[in-house]
């Protein structure tokens, strides 16, 4: 869905009473290029998570609990996040399944 | 302080965290509580190919290419990597692990968690159940979580006087690593380290130059030696101190000669040196006792008039500053020890000289190696004083924690101070123009054996350091008449040291003070 957000000095001011399930979440901004300064990084690729941090905010030092990790993996997974969630949710006996299938491929030299 | 409620996580967690994240909230938070300093977080190297593999073939299943696929998961790996501490799994268990364990993988993580010898350590893991060994409880995320946010139960029953396990718990992956490449290289006398150890340690005390040697007395006895003390000579120096002091001088068939210290910082008062100068004089060995430096510019202006140089036994005060230059750079010598207690100490013996006159210096390298100038040239004589190339690496990478020590050290120090002071209770002062490291956090007190005995009772270890001056000790009262050194004598009968150290917490010297003023 789209929302309208507010960039002000730094952090995105999203609706009042829009609430997400996270604390820390990625979303896509879309910015007016006249306001893109021409030595900031290439913008379409950049996170709404990574855009909000102040310049001297490591990822490490995003503040939201929990927020730092989730927003790196999240980071990390880029578009692939959404394909690799997608479909039904993993059981507890699924991942002994691929425990299973994962040595084996290793082991049996097809990965 | 550093954490001492340590978690080991399991690979399900970790998996949970990149391919279940609606299960990983608590997993989550836990990350957040080691950002904090809350805890620490371990991973058993055991568990790192489980996840690698898992992981990519779930991308794979997913219907991810498999070269991206490796990809991101090397990705997710190296910031896992970045994030967590790994335990190290030995060879030589592994038979008697997999006949007793009933999970291998299980056991193989347990068994790693040993290596963490301080605090409090639990294993996470999703699974319903865990093979712990009997020796670890095994929570799930939010059980760890709630474990987390419990106060600390532990703290009052491991209080010791110097907690050396919980600074080997913070740098184990960094000492595992450097005593490994030293097996490795397998050069034991003089290798690397020796070289890259003097080299980190004269740059942090400003001297030119610094020599390692196999023990803080080693490295009085090679001063003295490189400086040509022998039969005959004197050495001022301080009869309230380790016995390593005295004992280089006599060894050289020198004599000491003991001048009293102040009653409040317990150094050798630099005020009656001057008058102990004689002819015979041939150096001034101030001691910078618990850790802080003694009036070191009225000591080297006295030895500047009378042109002797001034060896500064800074064993105890490595870290320390005087006016702004490091203890060990304060004089003609600085020789610290790295006896595993001190404040920058090895797993042995092991010390360090330092000078900035080369020449100095290049007679310390001859001495320590018996005298040779090149293989089996003999220009001197020397002893046989090398700090062992192991022992240099351990120091290595307790240098990496060095400087939050010696700031740790000072803050609890300074909350001593402010504690005791409020409770009007004597204690060695330190001066405003320098710092101590607290080698020993000591107080002065009248009614030291009694209270000594109900700090005792309460589970607080004590120490006197030291309960008789040099000069009154057999083998040395008849360098100097005991009644000499009157505020020596006073000092040893008062005073007592507490637990000090940078993992020191504030429940335990909060503890520590209100039986002491009890």
């Amino acid at each position: 869905m789209q929302v309208e957000a507010i960039y002000d000095h730094g952090r995105l001011e999203l609706p009042a009473n829009f609430r997400l399930k996270h604390a820390v979440v990625n979303v896509l901004v879309i910015v007016p290029d006249d306001e893109v300064l021409a030595d900031s990084p290439s913008g379409h690729d950049q996170t709404a998570a990574s855009l909000a941090r102040t310049p001297d905010q490591s990822p490490r030092e995003v503040s939201a609990p929990g927020g730092a990790i989730r927003t790196a993996i999240d980071e990390i997974l880029g578009p692939w996040k959404q394909q690799l969630h997608a479909g039904a949710a993993l059981r507890d006996e699924d991942f002994d399944r691929l425990r299973y299938q994962a040595l084996e491929e290793k082991s049996l030299g097809r990965q | 302080m550093a954490a001492n409620k340590h978690l080991v996580l399991d690979a399900s967690v970790i998996l949970d965290l990149w391919l279940r994240p609606e299960r990983a909230m608590a997993t989550e938070a836990l990350f957040a509580s080691a950002e904090q300093g809350r805890t620490s977080l371990w991973v058993s190297a055991a568990s790192l190919p489980t996840l690698e593999f898992v992981a990519v073939r779930r991308c794979k299943e997913q219907g991810i290419d498999p070269t991206v696929a490796r990809s991101l998961v090397k990705r997710l790996m190296l910031d896992l990597l970045n994030r967590v501490r790994v335990l190290s799994n030995r060879g030589y268990e592994q038979a008697e692990l997999y006949a007793k364990s009933t999970d291998f993988e299980d056991a193989q993580l347990a068994a790693s968690a040993r290596s963490i010898s301080a605090g409090q350590v639990c294993i996470v893991s999703s699974d319903a159940a865990f093979d712990a060994l009997g020796e670890f409880s095994f929570q799930r995320p939010e059980q760890a979580l709630e474990w987390l946010r419990q106060e600390n139960t532990s703290e009052q029953e491991t209080l010791s006087f110097i907690d050396l396990a919980a600074q080997q718990v913070a740098l184990r992956p960094q000492i595992e690593r450097n005593i490994d490449i030293v097996l490795h290289h397998g050069q034991y006398i003089m290798g690397p380290e020796v070289k890259a150890l003097e080299e980190k340690l004269a740059e942090y005390s400003g001297a030119k130059h610094c020599i390692t040697v196999a023990s803080g007395t080693e490295a009085l006895l090679i001063s003295l030696m490189a400086l040509g003390v022998g039969a005959g000579d004197e050495v001022i120096t301080t009869p309230f101190t380790f016995v390593a002091t005295a004992e280089v001088i006599v060894l050289l068939g020198a004599k000491p000669v003991f001048v009293d210290i102040e009653p409040d910082t317990c150094n050798i008062d630099a005020s009656r040196i001057e008058a102990a100068i004689t002819p015979k004089t041939k150096a001034i060995m101030p001691v910078s006792l618990y850790g802080q430096p003694a009036d070191m510019d009225e000591i080297n202006a006295i030895a500047a008039k009378y042109k002797l140089p001034v060896i500064e036994d800074a064993a105890q005060s490595f870290g320390a500053e005087y006016k702004g230059r490091k203890s060990c750079h304060l004089s003609t010598i600085g020789c610290t020890s790295f006896f595993p207690s001190k404040p920058l100490g090895c797993y042995g013996d092991g010390g360090a000289i330092f000078t900035s006159d080369d020449a100095l210096a290049q007679a310390c390298r001859e001495i320590r190696v018996h005298g040779q100038s090149k293989r089996y040239v003999h220009t001197r004589i020397g002893v046989g004083g090398r700090m062992d190339t192991i022992q240099c690496a351990v120091v290595l990478a307790k240098m990496e924690r060095f400087e939050w020590e010696v700031e740790q050290r000072i803050a609890i120090g300074t909350r001593y101070n402010a504690m005791l002071d409020e409770k009007s209770t004597k204690r060695v002062v330190q001066r405003g123009d320098r710092t101590s490291v607290f080698a020993q956090y000591t107080v002065l007190l009248e009614n030291r054996d009694a209270v000594q005995a109900k700090l005792s009772e309460a589970g607080v270890p004590t120490a006197v350091h030291y309960p008789l001056p040099l000069n009154e000790q057999p083998a040395y009262k008849h360098q100097c008449c005991p009644d000499c050194t009157p505020l020596s004598r006073e000092a040893a009968k008062w005073v007592l040291s507490l637990p000090m150290g940078p993992d020191l917490g504030q429940e335990n010297q909060n503890l520590i003070v209100a039986c002491l003023v009890k």
